[in-house]
């Protein structure tokens, strides 16, 4: 929501428009909202389509490796899934008529990076490591398999860490001043 | 939600002074000041599903006037000013010194007073806008989250440093 669209009079705040400023605050709400139903839709249905298709498909070119492959990427679907329902819970759940102490403790919480998030990621980065591997491994031509997970690995490992690394730059320089200032202020109070 | 709008309405129609004030601790730049203003408004209007009325409203509102004026701050914590001038309520409570009161009117003395109040940490900053607000002990506690003799003693020790620093005396500062 951007504040500077909206029109204050803070002097005199009778003048104010809050039904603009409501408007705008219900028409924020209905998008997040949208957007949040959006991502869980797309998910339903690339979850059951991909199922069809990769898993219980009755095309006689899917071959057991073909289907477990599948299995694999509907697995890490599913973990993604529920990483991202667990983000759109705990945003939401952001409460700032809490007692000060309270709230920093969990902002604190929020922006910690080695959470339970971080190994699902991580859990969700191996089931498609896995159902890549196996999908590559038939369309390969290497003669031996050990080289073909190699070169499978070579690829997707450089490219994964890559985007985890920059995930965790984001984090520094985004959310742990957050998750500092919030400790720090905890740790103030409780002193 | 016609209900949530009437009394979110109802809330900052009654309230829109307290939560003025609380933005003007926190922001000097009138413009700063209506961002803060508008998010806290933002966050009164998130909020509202939760508020069960177990805490007064004024209570809830104070809460959500500071959190989000500390969140506003950001990585600029440390920067925030508490801003007092000459029309700030109960500024007299902070130096508890019926002599003092009259030369707080002249600007030096105001200026040298915002210097000391800019150089205490942000929850101090946070714990003296309220007792700027004349709150009691226990509505501070319940806001800040913390307990009632720890805010006696934190305000006991602000208020102490502040009078040993106007009164020319070299308390260490943070």
């Amino acid at each position: 929501m951007t504040r500077n669209n909206i029109q204050f009079d803070f002097n005199n705040p009778s003048n104010m428009d809050l039904n603009t400023l409501m408007n705008r605050m219900k028409a924020e709400d209905s998008r997040n909202l949208r957007i949040s139903r959006s991502f869980q839709w797309i998910y339903w249905i690339m979850i059951p389509l991909y199922s069809g298709l990769l898993i219980f498909s009755t095309d006689g070119e899917l071959n057991h490796l073909n289907r477990l492959s599948g299995l694999f990427y509907v697995l890490s679907f599913i973990v993604f899934l529920i990483i991202f329902r667990k983000n759109t819970k705990e945003f939401k759940q952001i409460d700032y008529s809490l007692p000060t102490k309270v709230m920093m403790q969990k902002a604190a919480n929020r922006y910690q990076i080695l959470t339970g998030r971080l190994l699902l990621v991580i859990l969700a980065l191996l089931l498609m490591d896995v159902g890549v591997t196996l999908k590559f491994y038939q369309e390969l031509t290497m003669e031996s398999g050990i080289i073909r997970v190699l070169w499978v690995q070579a690829i997707y490992i450089p490219v994964m860490t890559t985007a985890l690394l920059i995930g965790i730059q984001v984090w520094r320089v985004k959310q742990k001043p957050i998750r500092d200032q919030a400790l720090a202020i905890v740790k103030e109070l409780e002193q | 939600m016609a209900n949530k709008e009437e009394q979110f309405k109802t809330i900052v129609t009654e309230n829109s002074e307290r939560i003025k004030r609380i933005c003007s601790y926190y922001a000097p730049d009138p413009d700063e000041q209506k961002d803060i203003y508008q998010d806290v408004l933002i966050n009164i209007w998130k909020s509202l599903d939760n508020f069960r009325g177990e805490a007064a409203l004024s209570t809830w509102i104070y809460r959500i006037a500071v959190n989000t004026s500390l969140s506003y701050m950001g990585k600029s914590y440390k920067k925030m000013k508490l801003n007092v001038g000459t029309d700030t309520l109960n500024l007299n409570s902070l130096i508890q010194d019926s002599g003092y009161e009259e030369k707080l009117m002249e600007e030096e003395q105001l200026n040298r007073l915002q210097i000391e109040l800019n150089q205490l940490s942000v929850i101090d900053k946070a714990l003296i806008s309220l007792q700027l607000e004349g709150l009691s002990i226990k509505e501070i506690a319940d806001i800040i989250g913390i307990t009632e003799p720890n805010v006696k003693v934190k305000i006991h020790r602000i208020k102490e440093t502040l009078r040993t620093q106007l009164k020319g005396g070299d308390h260490d500062k943070e």
